[in-house]
């Protein structure tokens, strides 16, 4: 049986096809720099979205400097501690992220293993886990992020009450609070600025139930990028999105309620049996080391050592603004959130 | 005739144009207020291509492992179906088609808890897209494996002596030539685009495109996640176009 | 079109080691797809993994709270709804093509690439389907830039239903093409010379020769939609349907194993009484045109 005209050319479009594919895998692998420090393999963050302040910029100096490969991920952090609990049996990440009502979840389904990271001794101990599971690596403020280009009219809203306004029906957004920590944070922010506490939970559950009613959405993974293309004019997040944003050039003003609002903090830990355990451990290092926190400052997220430089203060929100942010007990925050998400299903709904 | 040829024209441009539009997005500088607002560029695609393409090369090979997996696993399987009348037939056809029924994000957990050994390398996601593949190879292979015609020429080698391996080489493989390809196309077009099996599944650092396109549609500007897509439809004509022109050609010259 | 073998000649011709040939394609299925279920239905009792907040122990507690949860009811009547009016009117769409398809086939045309183009979108995960959606009808959709009422569509039931409808078209255009392909063109033929009107043939022995095919793809078309995760991901804003339940209920705080492994038993028997009444009332059907 020869081989004919046409199975001939079948067989070289369908290799042209290989060839495109395999072509622009050969030129993003040649496109990595060459090893800086002599490392290689593989450090699997999970909850590392590349559109989450600037982790982007963050893991990729890391890849520079070091030329271990890491990978961004974009679970939130209700996902993270799904995907570890269900591969306890044969972790594949090395390191997870997550809002600091997680830590004590996570270390409660035993996915983290004790690790100080190498100049994280100086992170105050109220930002820490008592047996050194999970370290605060920084922080951010709850806020709007505002499309201005898409409120239709309407003017930039300045607090919570604003939200409910019916010029507003339909534009506002804010992250699952029963996945996302930042999500759970928005309602744990409102709950406190509308005279709630973290034992009551009634003025927070019914503002959420005013925003639904008012057509508010509550999408799961980061939603920033949806802030400026438009398809969510409002969104509730965390301050440094919002200035990345801006910096990126969309026209996004970041707002923080004029009832209050709350710091969050974000966690870093490393997983219980880690594949990577070596480059776990030196990307950790590297988030607490003075370049990684200052990169991390350059992304407008607070660090967690030393302060944020004047450049970066001066094209945030004035100091005045930020005084409205309050803190709660982080630990109790994270054993409520059960209760919680069985209020918020039941008298919000998702 | 002529309501028959305009209503499959309607029909064509419905599947067309969701990707012609996707296209116009992808080439649009800014898509937030309008179509080419800000002008046509192609940075989007670029910067596509490059964070697709590793994604697409993995896609397709797990594609032709399931591929080749169902044809060997299946086709046995299949034969054996066709040519027994018994109820242990009528039982594994049953089988193989729960996959169907059970939504893929359940069976994508039942596998991370049972075979978590198996993840990292990536053989639990071959197997868990062969899982979901199986019912349509089975589907496509059985009638034609059960066909008296077969049944007959495969009799008629028999009784002039040919050997098991003989028969199966010329007479069986040639008569479902056609369902072969066919059988083998749709699993290898499934599995490329197989999202909720592999859900839980698929290895983070290594992920298949279905997954880069859902961490673009969550989580990245609509530019860029629209010229990923393009790349997408794009990666799979090669071998789907290779297979269907490879099974037209045999179609003709068998009937 | 079930794939029944047939009784006569085949049994002669099979070799007793025959079943030798099944024993890869059943350990496969019995490892990773019955026991995996088996491991699913074990959770959802309690036998098996539970999550943070879930005590272990065997129990019927968590099929009762999902079956009395005002959620997982609304979202799995919502998928009922969507998936139902969207394979029906992906039916109506669908038919007309493929009968048009078998007539230029049977007259002699090439249709290769028309079938090339149909079954394409079946390779597209539900993800990009949501997504189209997103493009045309989102709340920036270009449809809703020149239409303002079909702005943010996308997000709404209507919205779903269109993209469910994109999703379902290769699946019912597949195997109905085959079917079409398959009808005797004896038939009608002898129906028109009689003196029949196009109309009348269509409706009187056309259609009815197609409709068990139609019944049994429509069951599949319904059970392949009804657990189809990706599509409902991208563009669930307010409405939920009930494979989001399933993998929200492990990405919510606390990895609620036992809950999430009862809603997906749940889904799961949806769809499977939908493929098997498909199948059950494609064969009635059979038999009775047979007749």
């Amino acid at each position: 049986m020869h081989v004919g005209r046409t199975p001939r050319a079948l067989i070289a479009v369908v290799a042209a096809g290989l060839a495109l594919t395999a072509c622009g895998s050969a030129d993003t692998s040649a496109e990595q720099p060459a090893a800086g420090a002599g490392g290689s393999g593989t450090v699997i963050t999970y909850n590392s979205p590349a559109e989450w302040g600037n982790f982007g910029e963050v893991l990729a100096t890391f890849t520079a400097e070091t030329g271990i490969q890491a990978p961004n991920d974009p679970k939130n952090s209700g996902q993270t501690l799904a995907a570890l609990q269900a591969e306890k049996d044969a972790p594949v990440a090395d390191v997870a992220y997550a809002g600091i009502a997680f830590g004590d979840q996570l270390v409660q389904a035993g996915v983290l293993q004790p690790y100080t990271p190498e100049g994280s001794e100086a992170v105050p101990a109220d930002l820490r886990a008592a047996d050194g599971s999970w370290t605060a690596v920084h922080t951010g403020t709850i806020a709007f992020i505002v499309n201005t280009d898409h409120l239709d009219g309407a003017a930039v809203p300045t607090s919570w009450a604003d939200l409910t306004e019916p010029e507003y029906a339909g534009k506002v957004g804010y992250l699952d609070p029963t996945q996302a920590a930042v999500g759970y944070s928005v309602a744990t922010a409102a709950n406190e600025a509308l005279g709630g506490s973290l034992d009551d939970w009634g003025p927070g559950i019914d503002y959420l139930a005013q925003l639904k009613a008012n057509g508010a959405v509550t999408p799961a993974q980061t939603a920033t990028a949806k802030v400026a293309q438009g398809e969510i004019p409002i969104l509730i997040d965390t301050d440094f999105n919002g200035y990345e944003l801006r910096d990126e050039g969309a026209n996004v003003q970041v707002v923080i309620p004029a009832e209050g609002s709350l710091l969050v903090p974000y966690v870093v830990g490393l997983v219980n049996g880690a594949p990577d355990r070596a480059n776990a451990e030196q990307l950790l290092d590297f988030y607490f080391s003075t370049q990684g926190q200052q990169l991390f400052a350059e992304g407008y997220m607070r660090p967690v050592i030393g302060e944020l430089p004047a450049e970066m203060t001066g094209k945030m929100l004035p100091a005045a603004d930020y005084e409205r942010a309050t803190t709660v007990d982080y630990v109790q925050q994270g054993e409520v959130q059960q209760s919680f998400i069985e209020r918020f299903k039941a008298e919000v709904g998702q | 005739m002529r309501a028959g040829a305009a209503w499959t024209r309607l029909m064509v441009a419905v599947v067309v144009v969701p990707m012609l539009v996707t296209l116009v997005v992808a080439t649009s500088v800014s898509f937030s207020t309008g179509p080419f607002s800000g002008g046509v560029t192609f940075d989007w695609m670029s910067l596509g291509l490059e964070l697709l393409a590793p994604t697409l090369l993995r896609s397709f090979l797990v594609g032709v492992g399931v591929a080749a997996a169902n044809l060997l696993i299946g086709g046995l399987l299949a034969w054996w179906v066709a040519r027994t009348a018994a109820w242990p037939a009528r039982l594994v056809g049953y089988l193989a088609n729960l996959p169907l029924a059970v939504p893929g994000i359940a069976i994508s957990v039942a596998l991370i808890g049972t075979y978590a050994q198996l993840r990292p390398s990536g053989l639990l996601l071959v197997a868990g897209h062969v899982v979901f593949t199986l019912p349509f190879t089975l589907a496509a292979l059985v009638p034609v494996l059960a066909a008296d015609g077969l049944v007959e020429c495969d009799q008629v080698a028999r009784s002039l002596g040919a050997s098991p391996l003989r028969r199966l080489v010329t007479v069986t493989l040639p008569w479902c030539r056609v369902a072969v390809l066919q059988a083998a196309a749709t699993a290898y077009a499934l599995s490329y685009g197989e999202f909720n099996i592999s859900f839980f599944v698929n290895a983070p650092a290594a992920p298949t495109a279905p997954f880069a396109l859902f961490e673009a549609y969550a989580t990245r500007r609509i530019e860029l996640a629209s010229a990923m897509s393009i790349w997408f439809i794009v990666s799979l004509l090669p071998v789907l176009g290779a297979l269907a022109a490879l099974r037209g050609r045999l179609a003709e010259r068998s009937s | 079109m079930t794939p029944r073998p047939r009784a006569t000649g085949a049994a002669v011709s099979t070799p007793r080691w025959a079943w030798l040939a099944a024993v890869p394609g059943a350990a496969f299925l019995l490892a990773f797809a019955v026991y995996p279920i088996g491991v699913l239905v074990q959770n959802s009792l309690g036998l098996g993994r539970t999550g943070l907040h879930e005590q272990p122990g065997s129990t019927s507690a968590y099929y009762r709270a999902v079956l009395s949860s005002e959620t997982v009811r609304s979202s799995a009547l919502t998928s009922i709804g969507v998936c139902v009016t969207a394979v029906l009117i992906t039916v109506v769409l669908a038919v007309p093509l493929v009968l048009h398809a078998a007539a230029r086939s049977a007259a002699g045309h090439d249709t290769a690439r028309l079938d090339a183009l149909f079954t394409l979108p079946v390779a597209l995960p539900g993800t990009i389907i949501g997504f189209f959606a997103i493009v045309l009808i989102g709340n920036t959709g270009l449809l809703g830039l020149w239409f303002a009422p079909l702005r943010g569509v996308s997000y709404t039931v209507p919205g779903l239903v269109a993209a469910y409808v994109y999703f379902s078209l290769p699946r019912v255009v597949g195997p109905l093409r085959g079917a079409a392909e398959a009808l005797d063109p004896a038939v009608p033929e002898a129906a028109r010379s009689l003196g029949a009107g196009r109309v009348r043939v269509l409706a009187t022995i056309t259609l009815p020769l197609l409709t068990p095919a139609v019944v049994a793809a429509t069951g599949t078309a319904l059970a392949i939609a009804l657990g189809g995760y990706g599509t409902i991901a991208v563009l669930s804003q307010g409405v939920r349907l009930l494979p989001l339940e399933v993998v929200d209920q492990l990405s919510a705080a606390g990895f609620n194993v036992a809950t999430a492994s009862a809603t997906g038993v749940v889904l799961a028997v949806l769809a499977c009484a939908f493929l098997l009444l498909g199948r059950a009332l494609s064969a009635l059907l059979t038999r009775r045109i047979a007749r």
